[in-house]
């Protein structure tokens, strides 16, 4: 209840009210959530995570275990909020959790009365059988009966900010030492303080409601700023809350202390509390937790509390505490009882020692104190005040064994599960913590760790020194994911990339596909028409007329330098030392382990450059493995490489129509077959803008490349659009460049190839040049593995029905021994059948046999026929 | 998150870059030369040192150059 | 907040050269070549050294095949490379007090330490730049890649929605 005593945080001239499980209270400005409740004698607030136990307020800081509670309502709900770290405003509404029908009667009381049979390890024990037992019995049940608050199911309508920050000195808590630090501090100095906002220092950014919650290597601490928390939703403006990367030169730790319980039978009881945590609610904010209340331990402080009010009983230890939902009596020594309405808990302290500890700093046991304090290393943070080892000394209450006697609140682990587990034989710390769940979930141990590993060094008759702590890990206090997704979500969850063209696809009512991060074109479908009824008009305009295709996002890197031929020449694996200027090759790339890495065309550009083209998802990858090697294995070659992929923007013009097309706009070069055969290079201009031209075609029919500056990208592929016309010129995307490539039996890398998939399995022996002294990967295409006659061979099926990619092959309808499988699968628009390639052991030799495509209960008979399905004299290359 | 010393640019925070694993493993002059074991170990075979271990770091969101350093992998502290 | 302005496309050039062809180099643009992570604003060229050996050259003056021409020329007979990478990078400015605030969003370089004339290739947020602090005041240039031009604006988008600035 509210006393005249304390009450420094406060505004009792004012009033503010709140709405805690539909009760409307009242309470001041300046309350949290747990002193409000408090004040209006509320004690028991949520239900245990296992066996459902009333529990109450344990302490005032960010160490509850057990006053958690779901803030706010709607898709604006935050569970397991804790009630000591809520700033109080008007109109807040907050519920209690894991109970049903209601924290006072709770169905789930139930599983508390079985307890005996809920021991340590009792996961472990119970919930064995079958994968399928487990999700459609056991998890669903453990899900309904322990845990925490539910999530909201709806999108998160705030907003979180991210900054990075960069200071001389970080001093992480609020406290006098902390304040004291950033004073005399050097450089920029920044403060970070877990509450509400105190005076500022001269010189010091002050960070308030911002916890750091993780120390990461070379001084990166991450922290959580509260921005709008604390404010009615009404009055919310910016980002809710604001995560911090803040690098320092140096790190300050003042990040204080904690209390620990003490263990007794019934020390779970809500009206149990930290001594030191009955202190704070009334020096801050005029709260007395009880009016008879018994001290145990630790009594330094009952002459505040009897100033305050209270009657105050101190008694070293006892042997119990009783109550059904709040304490109401205590078992003394003596045996007595002691009629009560509080009991504090007067144990000793352990530093708060996370931070110093996440990168590796060590810490030791203090026997004096009975607590772990930190080493001190030049290489890890400065700790001062109570982190740093500056605690209380209070003489330890030994645990009383007995029912309901726990060690770690939150996970409703009691003494006997830790003895239990000790005569299990889980004697380190760390399978302990993993049997018995103590230290896990939300307070990460904070006032369970000291406990339970003292116990267990009891119990081996060791020491905690001995024992030693589980390692600790960030978070120091729970994350909203909003705050660690920042703006990178929705759209921002990774760069969409946009080609020159992009606004003509969209006018143009274009599909989408994403190809690594770039959106592209997938199929451009008319009014009525399906992916596949658009597919099939688009390849066939291409077969029979013209086609265009947005190839901006192709790989494009320039190789320039006297040695680029002989670069070439170990990159591929074919010959390129005597290529003509004005020339295109195709190449295949392979990496060290003889693997299929990428492939794609490169062009003499003059007789010490070159213009690599590599596929679109490897473009980066291509570009780092070329300097990797240049810079690294033959630095001597004298190349230069530059990635001009989003200098060129690229338009594919294919089809036989394509000359008559280009022929309409292109000036400056002479188009025929003659004049520019295929895998040849053009200068021309259109439209008014230079324009490179190539013979390169992905589809077999008669194809050029026209390649401009990206700034004109969008202006040269509209001249070409309106020059096509006449021709019926029809765009086309990804999936029937797809169709018309594997009708000619070329290859995608990444479909057909999967990082085990060499040259020769591709059928593309004849771009490997033997007489080569080296290239990347030719040592590992001699090893006795490459040349097994029984390895995977790209081949082309005919099915008899559709077959899905990925379908599994096998010799007989009923085998289980796997062939291969179908790498790409699609409808020919030629033959007006489904066709497909594969990989299929030994392929080659099994051409005109037949194979069966197996996918869930099907089976579909396939001839195996050579992989290229479409013009195999390549007769059409030339329009 | 280690911050890097790029050669060229100074400390720079670890998303910039790519890592390259082991240094100093450079590749055989003539490969065809070695036989199936020596490819093997060249190919496949790593020290994984605890302690001291030399690698190739690139600096691949800014200067786009390879370098190696010496990182101590007990502590993740770069040592010149 | 700070305001991000697209700037015109201009003639960019990529300068790919060792020391020894400084000097060359130099002459032909009329200044000498900045050190790594620095750049240059001179005769309507900005000249900024993107590694220790390659500079990324603006000409707002003139078409990038003149710049191309007049380099390769000067620099014949040497193993150095001159290449039109107009179309790679789009140009914005941040203009505003709390411009290096609203970089600091997204980029881990200490900004604050940066001088007028630093450069700096770096990520923002999920994209690569190099970034140019042309001026204290603060005004600083930003080349993402072209495809990446809709997602900076995007993310730019994203802080002002969520418009919650405070002063560091």
């Amino acid at each position: 209840m509210r006393v005249q005593a304390g009450g420094a945080r406060i505004d009792r001239n004012r009033t503010i009210t709140f709405t805690f499980d539909r009760q409307k209270l009242s309470a001041h400005p300046g309350d949290t959530l747990a002193s409000a409740l408090l004040a209006n004698g509320i004690h028991l607030v949520g239900r245990s995570f296992k066996y459902h136990r009333p529990r109450g307020i344990v302490s005032a800081g960010a160490e509850e275990p057990n006053a958690l509670v779901t803030v706010g309502e709607g898709a604006l709900a935050e569970p397991n909020s804790r009630a000591t770290m809520i700033e109080l405003y008007d109109g807040l509404v907050a519920r209690s959790q894991n109970a049903w029908p209601s924290v006072n009667f709770d169905l789930g009381a139930l599983t508390g009365a079985a307890s005996r049979f809920f021991p340590a390890g009792f996961y472990y024990k119970t919930f064995l059988g079958s994968a399928q037992r487990w999700t459609r019995l056991y998890e669903p049940f453990i899900r309904r009966m322990a845990g925490l608050g539910p999530a909201p199911t709806a999108p998160d309508p705030d907003h979180y900010d991210k900054m990075h920050a960069h200071c001389e000195t970080l001093v992480i808590g609020g406290g006098v030492a902390g304040r004291a630090a950033a004073a005399v501090a050097s450089g920029r100095v920044i403060l970070l303080d877990e509450g509400s906002p105190q005076d500022t220092i001269k010189g010091v950014s002050l960070l308030s409601r911002t916890t750091a919650f993780g120390r990461y290597d070379d001084n990166l601490v991450m922290a959580v700023e509260r921005v709008t928390d604390h404010l009615p939703p009404a009055q919310r403006s910016g980002p809710r809350q604001r995560l911090w990367q803040i690098r320092a030169g140096k790190i300050i730790l003042a990040t204080g202390a904690h209390q620990q319980p003490l263990v007794f039978p019934g020390n779970d009881l809500p009206g149990v509390m930290l001594a030191s945590a009955a202190l704070t609610y009334l020096r801050d904010f005029g709260v007395l937790v009880g009016r008879r209340i018994i001290l145990v331990g630790d009594d330094s402080g009952a002459d505040k509390l009897r100033a305050g009010g209270a009657e105050v009983t101190c008694f070293p230890a006892i042997s119990a505490a009783h109550g059904r939902k709040r304490v109401s009596s205590v078992t003394a020594p003596d045996c007595r009882r002691h009629v009560c309405d509080a009991v504090l808990m007067g144990g000793h302290w352990q530093p708060a020692i996370h931070l110093h500890s996440h990168v590796g700093g060590k810490s030791v046991f203090d026997a004096d104190k009975h607590c772990f304090v930190p080493v001190a290393d030049s290489a890890q943070p400065f700790s001062v005040g109570a982190c740093a080892g500056e605690v209380p000394a209070v003489t330890p209450v030994p645990p009383v064994v007995g029912p309901k006697a726990f060690i770690d609140l939150q996970n409703d682990v009691t003494i006997a599960d830790i003895d239990l587990a000790t005569r299990e034989g889980f004697v380190s710390v760390e399978h302990l913590k993993r049997y018995t769940t103590t230290g896990m979930a939300t307070d990460q141990g904070k006032l369970s760790n000291l406990n339970a590993l003292s116990r267990l060094a009891d119990n081996l008759a060791s020491t905690p020194g001995a024992v030693g702590t589980t390692t600790f890990r960030p978070p120091y206090t729970p994350v909203t994911f909003g705050a660690l997704a920042g703006h990178d979500r929705d759209l921002l969850i990774d760069p969409a990339r946009h080609t020159p063209v992009h606004d003509w696809h969209v006018a143009n009512d274009a599909k989408f596909e994403d190809v690594g991060q770039w959106k592209r074109p997938w199929f451009y479908p008319r009014a009525g028409e399906d992916m596949h009824r658009a597919v099939q008009r688009e390849c066939k305009a291409v077969r029979n007329g013209v086609g265009m295709l947005d190839a901006s996002t192709l790989g494009k890197i320039d190789i320039q330098g006297p040695d680029a031929a002989a670069f070439l020449n170990l990159v591929y694996t074919n010959a390129w030392l005597k290529l003509d200027i004005g020339r295109a090759r195709y190449g295949v790339m392979c990496q060290e382990d003889g693997m299929v890495f990428d492939d794609g065309v490169t062009v003499r550009v003059g007789e010490q450059k070159f213009i690599m083209f590599t596929t679109t998802g490897n473009a980066a990858r291509v570009l780092d493995h070329l300097e990797d090697y240049l810079q690294t294995e033959w630095p001597h070659l004298k190349v230069w490489l530059t990635s001009v992929t989003e200098h060129w923007a690229a338009a594919v013009v294919t089809g036989p129509q394509a000359r008559a097309l280009l022929s309409k706009v292109v000036s400056g070069t002479d188009l025929s077959n003659q004049a520019f055969p295929h895998l040849a290079m053009r200068e021309a201009r259109i439209a008014g803008h230079a324009v490179r031209l190539y013979r390169i075609s992905f589809t077999g029919e008669l194809s050029y490349e026209v390649h401009c500056d990206a700034r004109f990208g969008a202006a040269v592929w509209e001249a070409l659009f309106s020059a096509g016309a006449p021709f019926g010129v029809t765009p086309y995307g990804t999936e029937s460049m797809h169709v018309l490539r594997a009708e000619k039996g070329y290859i995608i890398i990444g479909q057909e190839t999967d990082g085990t998939v060499t040259p020769d399995d591709l059928g593309l022996s004849w771009a490997i040049a033997k007489s080569k002294p080296d290239f990347i990967g030719k040592r590992s295409l001699a090893r006795p593995d490459m040349l097994r006659a029984d390895r995977k061979q790209l081949v082309g099926l005919l099915p008899v029905s559709p077959i899905p990619e990925g379908a599994q092959i096998t010799a007989h309808a009923g085998d289980t021994a796997m062939l291969g499988h179908v790498t790409s699968s699609y409808h020919s628009p030629t033959r007006n059948c489904p066709f497909a390639l594969g990989l299929v052991a030994s392929g080659r030799t099994r051409i005109g046999t037949t194979v069966h495509a197996r996918f869930g209960d099907h089976s579909v008979t396939c001839a195996v026929i050579d992989a290229v399905l479409y013009d195999p004299e390549g007769v059409r290359i030339d329009g | 998150m280690l911050l890097i010393p790029c050669p060229h640019c100074g400390l720079r925070d670890q998303i910039e870059f790519r890592s390259g694993g082991e240094s100093d493993r450079a590749r055989p002059a003539d490969p065809s030369g070695l036989n199936e074991a020596d490819w093997a170990e060249y190919l496949f075979l790593r020290r994984n040192e605890k302690g001291l271990h030399r690698e190739r770091w690139n600096h691949a969101s800014g200067c786009g150059k390879w370098f190696t350093l010496t990182r101590d992998t007990r502590t993740h502290r770069f040592v010149s | 907040m700070a305001e991000l302005i697209r700037l015109p496309d201009a003639a960019i050039v990529a300068l790919r050269c060792f020391p020894e062809s400084h000097a060359i180099a130099a002459s032909s643009l009329g200044v000498d070549l900045p050190r790594v992570n620095r750049f240059i604003a001179h005769n309507g060229l900005t000249i900024a050294a993107v590694g220790p050996d390659e500079w990324t050259i603006v000409d707002e003056g003139s078409e990038s095949a003149a710049l191309v021409h007049r380099l390769e020329t000067a620099l014949v007979g040497h193993h150095a490379a001159v290449i039109d990478i107009s179309g790679n990078r789009v140009r914005y400015r941040v203009e505003g007090s709390d411009a290096l605030a609203t970089l600091a969003r997204g980029c881990a370089l200490d900004l604050e330490r940066l001088a007028p004339g630093d450069c700096a290739g770096t990520l923002l947020a999920r994209a690569q730049i190099y970034l140019l602090l042309r001026d204290v005041r603060p005004n600083v240039e930003i080349l993402p890649r072209r495809s990446f031009a809709r997602y900076i604006e995007a993310w730019f988008s994203s802080l002002k929605s969520s418009h919650g600035l405070l002063p560091v």
